[in-house]
């Protein structure tokens, strides 16, 4: 399907920095976070730390604080999307162009910020009031370059009437609308009489188109790619996917 | 009870009899129209035929009566065609009426210059009345005093032009006059009928006017009694009972059904208090008239939106809140209330710690709903302990089927969660 050779990043994109093969490979991944009060720094480094596969190896209240502050770049980067009273999707979008793994959590959950930080490359979004197992799963899934959809990611993918979302199936919409109801993926499969390994693919699937929505930048790309080796999609569903491969050859 | 609420919202009232159509007003445009064209076809063209070799100018004869042709063309098409639902014939064309009477009355100043010397009102001077059938005719249904104006005008302009002849004289004047007074006379009357069947037709549309308005108002005022007649009978059996059954010692307020009862029963007042405010999105503003009682119970809510809930009628709002409602009223510590708009469909739903056994019996109560059969009974009775209150709700349900779409609600009891979704679809999806 792929030819077996090691994917490209889309053209034009600069490569991801080192140290993404090295949270495949040890099984370690390296956690960052930015977040301007203390105290949910603390709270959100206990809540990751109590997971063996993830170690937080720097923290800070900025984002070019913490990345100086760490020898190595992170495998994800965890960012309060709300810094010093700013919304920083802006800065979303500049780590994610930089091959950045974003993992962004907020107390804001309106759909339209959701979508916004999903155009702009991030690989999940969490809100704060979804805890701690939702936080841990985001950031491990983004470190695997997998997708993760929460709660309230869900919720704003099934409600998205923008004219540029891509084309989701009866039953990817409707997964989606139930997870955002349920919190119990369980419960979906019961609901949708399927199990709950297909409800996951048929959220994820829906996630993974999404990669094709707005800028392009090397999350995405590695996303779809990931998804095309784990078998979710098919090089075929994915416009996208093929125009950048093309462009890189 | 529900025929108040069946009829669409804010349809637009019955009005009360036909609205006047301006036959009478019509009329007398058409009357104008005719006599200016036939009196220029016939009396004018053959005064002008009779004295042709005698005008000073015959070109300006024939400008002048060419002139006043094309005005009584345009005078009668402004009267005749008249866009639809105007009150008074050619009322949008005022001002090109008003610049039409000027020119009528150019072109008889040059029929007056180029007639027969001294004879501008004799045989010779046709244009003198043709001119003031134009008058008329444009200015049919203006002010009185713009007809007046254009009379007094025209009157002025001729008089010069015997003037100018040098023969307004002795004999003159009086020949003149009885002109102008039976002319005048003619047109002044035609003016004050069309100003007479104007005034009674303005009367009669507001009349009809003021009909639909008090039935509109009578209509509104029934529906909101209709209204509140089924509130109150909702408070009456729900509320009503368990206040009832507590003060008559039959229910015992220790009891934990009798309060999840009242919770509910609680739920259900704020939500019917909620209904009938005016608030932009009302669907929203009822669940969380609902979330606030759950709250004040201890019980922690959080309500997410996504998409923008449609506005639906309030049976529809009932039957979407009322199975979310009840798994907020059993709710013990924790809630999450969803709501997703997404094209053509609504969806509301709780995902609560609900107590299994209450839930059950709302189970029952609302999956009754989705049956079509006979659902008398389900909930009242047989049920220990003040079971009489926990209504079937089937009313809201059938209000909510048929044109205004359907509510379909699905209930998950596990052990520790209850998840109750009510889901509206729009009719046709």
């Amino acid at each position: 399907m792929l030819g077996g050779g090691p994917l490209e990043p889309p053209g034009g994109v600069s490569p991801r920095p080192p140290g993404r093969s090295r949270a495949v490979l040890d099984g370690e991944v390296r956690v960052a976070l930015v977040d301007d009060h203390p105290v949910v720094l603390d709270g959100v480094a206990a809540w990751l730390s109590a997971e063996d596969r993830l170690r937080v190896v720097a923290t800070g209240d900025s984002v070019s604080a913490v990345l100086e502050a760490c020898a190595q770049c992170p495998d994800v980067l965890l960012l309060d999307l709300n810094l010093h009273g700013d919304l920083v999707v802006g800065e979303v979008e500049r780590l994610a162009g930089r091959g950045v793994r974003v993992v962004v959590y907020s107390q804001h959950a309106e759909p339209e910020l959701v979508l916004a930080v999903m155009d702009a490359g991030a690989s999940s979004f969490v809100a704060k009031h979804e805890g701690r197992g939702e936080l841990v799963q985001a950031v491990l899934a983004a470190a695997a370059d997998r997708p993760h959809v929460s709660p309230t990611t869900a919720g704003a993918l099934a409600a998205d009437q923008r004219p540029q979302r891509p084309r989701l199936s009866r039953r990817e919409l409707e997964a989606l609308l139930l997870w955002f109801q349920s919190m119990s993926r369980e419960s979906v499969a019961r609901r949708m009489g399927i199990s709950p390994h297909t409800v996951k693919e048929y959220i994820d699937r829906a996630r993974v188109k999404y990669a094709e929505v707005g800028r392009p930048a090397p999350t995405k790309s590695d996303m779809l790619a990931r998804a095309i080796e784990d078998e979710l999609i098919e090089a075929d569903d994915v416009r996208g996917y093929r125009s950048w491969a093309a462009r890189g050859r | 009870m529900t025929a108040g609420r069946a009829a669409p919202a804010g349809a637009a009232p019955e009005d009360g009899g036909s609205e006047p159509s301006g036959r009478f007003t019509r009329g007398i445009a058409l009357s104008a129209a005719t006599i200016t064209c036939v009196w220029h076809a016939t009396i004018d063209t053959v005064n002008l035929a009779a004295t042709w070799s005698e005008h000073r100018s015959q070109a300006g004869q024939l400008a002048a009566w060419l002139a006043v042709a094309a005005l009584a063309a345009v005078g009668t098409w402004i009267l005749v065609r008249s866009p639809a639902g105007e009150e008074r014939p050619g009322a949008s064309r005022a001002d090109t009426a008003r610049i039409c009477a000027v020119l009528a009355l150019l072109a008889g100043v040059l029929a007056g210059l180029s007639a027969p010397h001294g004879d501008a009102i004799g045989v010779g001077g046709w244009a003198w009345s043709g001119v003031g059938w134009l008058g008329v005719l444009f200015l049919l249904f203006h002010p009185l005093r713009e007809l007046i104006a254009f009379l007094a005008a025209h009157l002025a302009l001729t008089a010069g032009v015997l003037l100018a002849d040098g023969v307004l004289d002795g004999a003159m004047a009086p020949l003149l006059a009885v002109n102008v007074i039976t002319t005048s006379g003619v047109f002044l009357s035609l003016r004050w009928v069309a100003g007479v069947l104007a005034r009674g037709e303005e009367r009669a549309r507001a009349a009809v006017r003021d009909r639909a308005a008090v039935l509109a108002r009578a209509r509104a005022s029934d529906e909101l009694h209709a209204g509140r007649g089924e509130r109150y009978a909702e408070v009456r059996e729900g509320a009503g009972a368990v206040l009832a059954g507590l003060a008559g010692g039959r229910l015992d307020a220790a009891a934990p059904e009798v309060r999840q009862l009242a919770a509910l029963e609680a739920a259900r007042l704020r939500r019917l208090f909620a209904e009938s405010d005016d608030a932009p999105d009302p669907l929203l503003h009822e669940l969380r008239a609902c979330a606030d009682v759950a709250t004040v119970r201890g019980v922690l809510v959080d309500i997410a939106v996504v998409g923008e809930p449609p506005e639906l009628p309030p049976g529809v709002r009932r039957a979407l809140v009322e199975a979310p409602m009840r798994a907020l009223a059993t709710a013990r510590a924790g809630a999450r209330v969803t709501v997703a708009a997404l094209p053509g469909e609504l969806a509301v739903a709780v995902v609560a710690d609900c107590d299994p056994a209450a839930l059950a019996q709302v189970s029952r109560a609302v999956l009754s709903e989705e049956g079509s059969g006979s659902a008398d009974g389900i909930g009242d009775g047989g049920r220990p302990g003040g079971g009489g209150s926990l209504r079937s709700g089937r009313r809201n349900g059938a209000d909510a089927a048929g044109a205004d779409g359907v509510v379909s609600v699905t209930i998950q009891a596990g052990e520790a969660q209850c998840w109750v979704e009510a889901r509206w679809s729009r009719p046709g999806v």
